[in-house]
């Protein structure tokens, strides 16, 4: 086996892998635009490894080997740094629903001792 | 001319199994202040706390997940807003506030552009904790005596801030509120009160080295990630 079918294998498991997770429904497809980049970065890479060679000559890095590393952590970053933002997002999120559930059903109990409409809050 | 009678006055008591204290708290409240309406938010207790707070007359608020204390008094606050209420003080479910204070706090509200008055006493600190406060106060340019009281009174102005999207990540009461608070534009005065030495338990914050460590941390990422320039403000007269 050479390195053009290997990395074509790793790519084409990894869509797989993708696709399966879409369709059992544990993977947001809007998630799913990073994984499917991944394996197409790694199929082109992979496929045509002069690529490499093109790049580590027009950044001007003497072994390119280390510039795909270098490219990759600093994608995995990104990736993890906007996983925390969004974590962020939701944590705020949930807190305020909580916060709404709470005012809600402390609005249902003052109505129920009062049945009559006897509402602390004055009309509008 | 005050507006004393013609605001209504929330008293928001966050909660997290204070069975022991809490109907004496809002018994004190009713006491003191019996034109307010207390609210109790539960902070999930595993106590029966709700039920006792609600037999006391209180309009409970049942959190369904465990958001801490300034969660909860968020929540408390978004509710009193909702119903228009023209003022809400905070308060502690632990009885370390006191109803007596109520109206000298909340009088401080009738001066024209105050938003928010602080319920001081800072001779509560340690030294540890006093030293800490001087250094939040040189890192937030603050001059507050008492940064981290929860015994608070806000205007509606200072309720819809400290209520909106924007607060909901804060994990604590204090500084990050303050910080909100300086960014609208709002007026915080300080009011001298006393306090009681906490009748159950010690403070939430400073009971464990991790909780401390993180506490100074978040605050002082906070403080610095909300920096201000200052600006010479002229005085008005």
């Amino acid at each position: 086996m050479n390195y053009h079918t290997s990395a074509a294998v790793i790519s084409v498991i990894a869509v797989v892998a993708i696709l399966l997770l879409i369709r059992r429904d544990h993977l947001r497809i809007r998630y799913s635009i990073w994984w499917l980049f991944v394996a197409f970065v790694t199929l082109v890479l992979g496929m045509f490894p002069e690529t490499i060679n093109l790049m580590g000559r027009i950044f001007g890095v003497a072994y390119p080997p280390t510039l795909v590393l270098a490219i990759g952590i600093i994608g995995l970053l990104i990736k993890i740094l906007t996983m925390d933002i969004e974590h962020s997002r939701q944590e705020r999120t949930i807190r305020r629903l909580a916060q709404r559930l709470a005012m809600f059903e402390a609005d249902q109990q003052v109505q129920q001792r009062h049945p009559t409409g006897h509402n602390f809050s004055p009309p509008d | 001319m005050s507006n004393h009678c013609s605001e209504r006055l929330a008293i928001v008591i966050p909660a997290y199994n204070e069975a022991a204290s809490i109907a004496g708290v809002i018994a004190d409240v009713k006491a003191h202040a019996p034109w307010a309406t207390v609210i109790v938010v539960d902070d999930t207790s595993t106590d029966g706390t709700a039920g006792i707070a609600r037999k006391a007359g209180a309009i409970v608020l049942p959190l369904s997940i465990h958001l801490g204390a300034w969660g909860a008094m968020q929540a408390g606050i978004r509710y009193a807003e909702r119903h228009r209420f023209g003022r809400v003080v905070t308060m502690d479910a632990d009885g370390q506030h006191l109803a007596a204070e109520l109206p000298g706090l909340v009088a401080h509200l009738d001066a024209p552009g105050i938003n928010v008055v602080i319920g001081a006493y800072p001779e509560r600190g340690s030294r540890a904790r006093r030293l800490a406060w001087s250094f939040f106060r040189l890192l937030t340019g603050f001059s507050y005596q008492d940064l981290t009281s929860g015994f608070r009174a806000y205007d509606r102005a200072a309720m819809v801030v400290v209520g909106a999207r924007e607060a909901s990540l804060l994990d604590y009461q204090d500084v990050g509120v303050l910080l909100l608070l300086r960014k609208a534009g709002l007026q915080v005065v300080e009011h001298s009160v006393q306090m009681r030495p906490r009748i159950a338990g010690a403070s939430h914050i400073f009971n464990s080295w991790l909780a401390v460590g993180m506490y100074m941390f978040e605050t002082v990422i906070m403080s610095c990630a909300r920096w201000h320039v200052h600006r010479f403000v002229p005085v008005r007269r």
